[in-house]
């Protein structure tokens, strides 16, 4: 028996970390992208009419669609003066012939998570404004978001299709009366989305640090870890994703490029969502009359 | 309107606290008989049991790697831990803390020395009162050296939570269901690297990086702690065997 | 400079032995330019090596070592024997025989042989008159990392066990020990002088405790009698 070697991958790994590494040192990657530069990114709004909200996202040849569903319902007892948001992720067999059916496992479990965290820890979206009768009547928000095709990195579309499709939603409008809340007929109101929220996969092979790695790229990085901010400025969550060594000395680097791509992929975003989004704006899906 | 009471005027904590202290804590190493290898930790009411069962036959016996072990992990809270019986089996939340906890852990096992068999560590958390992963983490790695499984560090983690605009190291749970954030941290302290790390809650870049020295610092504080819980248990162990 | 620790410490994983890269031995690894200790172990310098000795931990097959395999499945050209810790060590089976004859090996069978090979490949175990199958008798385990102990000194400890229990000791350093004895009244002496070594803390004065114990499993039941 020799020395042990900590993080030894398999033989072909190997082959191919060092070739990654080689190119990397020059500046490349395997497809031509440089090392901080993420895919081309797509949104596509409103892909399926029956939902609230929905956005169809690609970044390079993974491709996630998102949908938002809107109900009414009680509050959790710890909550009575928020609404509900409840976010699901599902890695579709039809993605990857790594996914498997059946019920989610812990990566899709990871990745409702994370998304759920972006959203609701950025509060971005402003619970406290879908109360109908507080204690008893509020607003849920289901956000469904589903990966349609793996080609690594489903956390940041993830997340990018999620804040889409919930900035494009237009949900029943409600009223309250005497305690009674009715629907108003005809009437459709966004969401009060006051963030977009957005996310990039960071990795690192030896000293290098890139951005959105491709399944080709996934098995040969030291460590990978995704991060989300609410805005420019602000952290709203954050994964270690996958086994593997960060060195300290690399992950200030790491969170600093994770802003420059996340601020990236908010500016696109915003542009796509120009007609159908504003920031910071005051909207409320409810008569808050009484309040 | 809490929130006020959780840092007084004078910078201390609601228990007394200063901003970067940890809770008190005791770790011990070889609590259970029939486990590879043990450990129990308690930081303030938190209480964990860890074991670790291997390496041992993969089962089922199709998941085993010609190349490597494969590490399982199971976090679990009993349903009495918390003051709202949980649900017995595994929630989403368990879900997604086993998997974390199971690659801090392998980020510093030596896998490829042991080829087709596997290795479980169990965290069972009997008392949840906050920071359960990153003390799970810490007890699960005491767990694996006790049972002698090659690893290039012990690794211990700590929550940086943000409570009241201030931050402060190593939550209570008090503080946990207030807090604007909470960042918990896992490192190899030897070798300076992080194997854990996760982020729920708002934290702007400078904030993050006064959060990542608080979180280093505890953790060594709690290394150190680790290293004397194994010295102590392998106290008698010392005899020539060549 | 060059060691960090001296000989026979007790080290913790991720503790720095020596800065000369040249010097890991086994149960360690190289980061930072530093060997480290990949267990909780005894250090041993011994020239140009520095090598941890693991206070506990699994069995990890070494070429030449002498194990005791179970037979848990049989092919037509080998037999898988489990030697514990996940590992299945592979024999191969002598050519048919003219005769026609099945093979006398079946499930279940205990076999002292030694480790032929141990890599990427698995483990192969030596065939021929190397293997033994055993018959009589029965298995105890230990921890591996306490085997030794019975081997240290010319085989004190074994020599002692054998000579009082009259049983005759088949020493896997896998962990597992067969003890073949006149009677298992015998058998049962052996095997809690086993489970002597394997617990005590320290190999001091561990030979008087085994005398001891030997002794008064024979004596007592002897006096039952």
């Amino acid at each position: 028996m020799s020395v042990f070697r900590l993080g030894e991958k398999p033989y072909p790994t190997q082959i191919l970390q060092r070739k990654l590494y080689e190119l990397l040192l020059q500046g490349r990657r395997i497809d031509g992208r440089g090392l901080l530069q993420h895919r081309p990114v797509s949104v596509e709004l409103n892909v399926v009419e029956k939902a609230e909200g929905s956005a169809m996202v690609t970044l390079g040849k993974t491709r996630v669609v998102a949908g938002v569903k809107y109900d009414l319902g009680s509050p959790y007892p710890d909550t009575p003066d928020k609404g509900n948001l409840t976010v699901n992720a599902e890695l579709l067999p039809l993605a990857s012939r790594t996914f498997e059916p059946g019920p989610p496992d812990e990566n899709a479990i990871e990745l409702s998570r994370f998304v759920d965290r972006c959203i609701r820890e950025s509060q971005a979206l402003r619970l406290d404004q879908l109360v109908y009768v507080p204690g008893q009547k509020v607003g849920v928000v289901y956000v469904d978001v589903y990966v349609l095709d793996f080609d690594g990195d489903y956390f940041a579309p993830a997340v990018l299709a999620a804040t889409a499709a919930l900035a494009s939603a237009r949900v029943q409008r409600y009223e309250v009366q005497n305690g009674v809340v009715t629907k108003v007929a005809g009437e459709r109101v966004p969401l009060p989305l006051v963030k977009l929220p957005t996310a990039a996969m960071i990795g690192i092979l030896r000293d290098k640090v890139i951005v959105d790695p491709t399944a080709l790229e996934e098995p040969a990085l030291d460590a990978s870890i995704v991060i989300g901010w609410g805005t420019d400025d602000e952290l709203a969550a954050i994964q270690k994703d996958s086994p593997g060594l960060i060195p300290e000395s690399l992950l200030d680097e790491m969170i600093e490029v994770s802003r420059n791509v996340t601020v990236r992929l908010r500016r696109t975003l915003m542009d796509r969502l120009r007609d159908v989004w504003r920031p910071a704006e005051d909207v409320s899906v409810g008569s808050q009359s009484q309040a | 309107m809490e929130k006020a009471l959780l840092i007084r005027e004078d910078g201390t904590r609601v228990d007394g606290r200063k901003p970067d202290e940890l809770r008190p804590f005791r770790m011990e190493v070889g609590v259970l008989e029939n486990a590879d290898g043990s450990a129990y930790i308690e930081m303030g009411k938190t209480k964990i049991y860890a074991a670790v069962y291997g390496p041992k036959e993969a089962h089922p016996r199709h998941i085993a790697q010609p190349h490597r072990a494969i590490l399982q992990c199971r976090y679990h809270m009993a349903t009495f831990s918390v003051s709202e019986r949980k649900a017995p089996g595994m929630t989403r939340r368990e879900h997604e803390l086993s998997k974390v906890i199971r690659e801090a852990l392998e980020s510093v096992l030596f896998l490829e020395e042991y080829p087709r068999s596997m290795s479980e560590v169990f965290v069972e958390v009997i008392q949840a009162d906050a920071g359960t992963r990153t003390a799970g983490l810490t007890a699960g790695s005491l767990a694996l050296a006790d049972a002698g499984i090659p690893m290039a560090d012990l690794v211990a983690g700590v929550a940086v939570g943000k409570v009241a605009g201030r931050l402060v190291l190593d939550l209570s749970e008090e503080e946990d269901k207030n807090c604007e954030a909470d960042l918990p941290v896992g490192m190899a302290p030897s070798i300076n690297s992080i194997v854990l790390l996760q982020l729920n809650g708002r934290l702007t870049r400078e904030e993050f990086s006064e959060a990542m020295r608080m979180a280093k610092k505890g953790i060594e504080v709690l290394y150190e702690a680790q290293k004397k819980a194994l010295q102590k248990r392998f106290a008698a162990y010392g005899e020539v065997t060549d | 400079m060059t060691e960090l620790v001296n000989d026979k410490d007790f080290v913790l994983p991720g503790q720095p032995l020596t800065d000369e890269r040249t010097k890991a031995g086994r149960f360690t690894y190289v980061h930072g330019g530093l060997v480290r200790s990949a267990v909780a172990g005894m250090v041993r310098i011994r020239g140009q090596k520095a090598e941890v000795i693991p206070a506990r931990g699994p069995y990890k097959p070494r070429e030449n070592d002498r194990v005791i395999g179970i037979v848990v499945d049989i092919k037509p050209s080998y037999y898988e024997l489990d030697l514990g810790w996940g590992i299945t060590g592979i024999l191969r089976a002598k050519k048919a025989k003219k005769s026609g004859k099945e093979s006398q090996v079946t499930i279940g069978d205990v076999i002292y042989t030694a480790i032929a090979f141990a890599g990427v490949k698995g483990v192969m175990l030596k065939g021929g008159k190397d293997a033994h199958r055993i018959t009589r008798g029965f298995i105890v385990t230990m921890s591996p990392t306490r085997v030794p102990r019975l081997l240290v000194r010319d085989r004190e400890l074994q020599e002692t066990i054998e000579r009082e229990s009259q049983c005759k000791l088949y020493i896997g350093m896998n962990g597992y020990i067969a003890i073949v004895g006149p009677s298992t009244k015998n058998e049962f002496a052996a095997a809690s002088a086993i489970r002597l070594v394997d617990t005590e803390p320290t190999l001091e004065g561990l030979k008087e405790k085994v005398m001891g114990v030997l002794r008064r499993a024979l004596w007592e039941e002897l006096v039952e009698e």
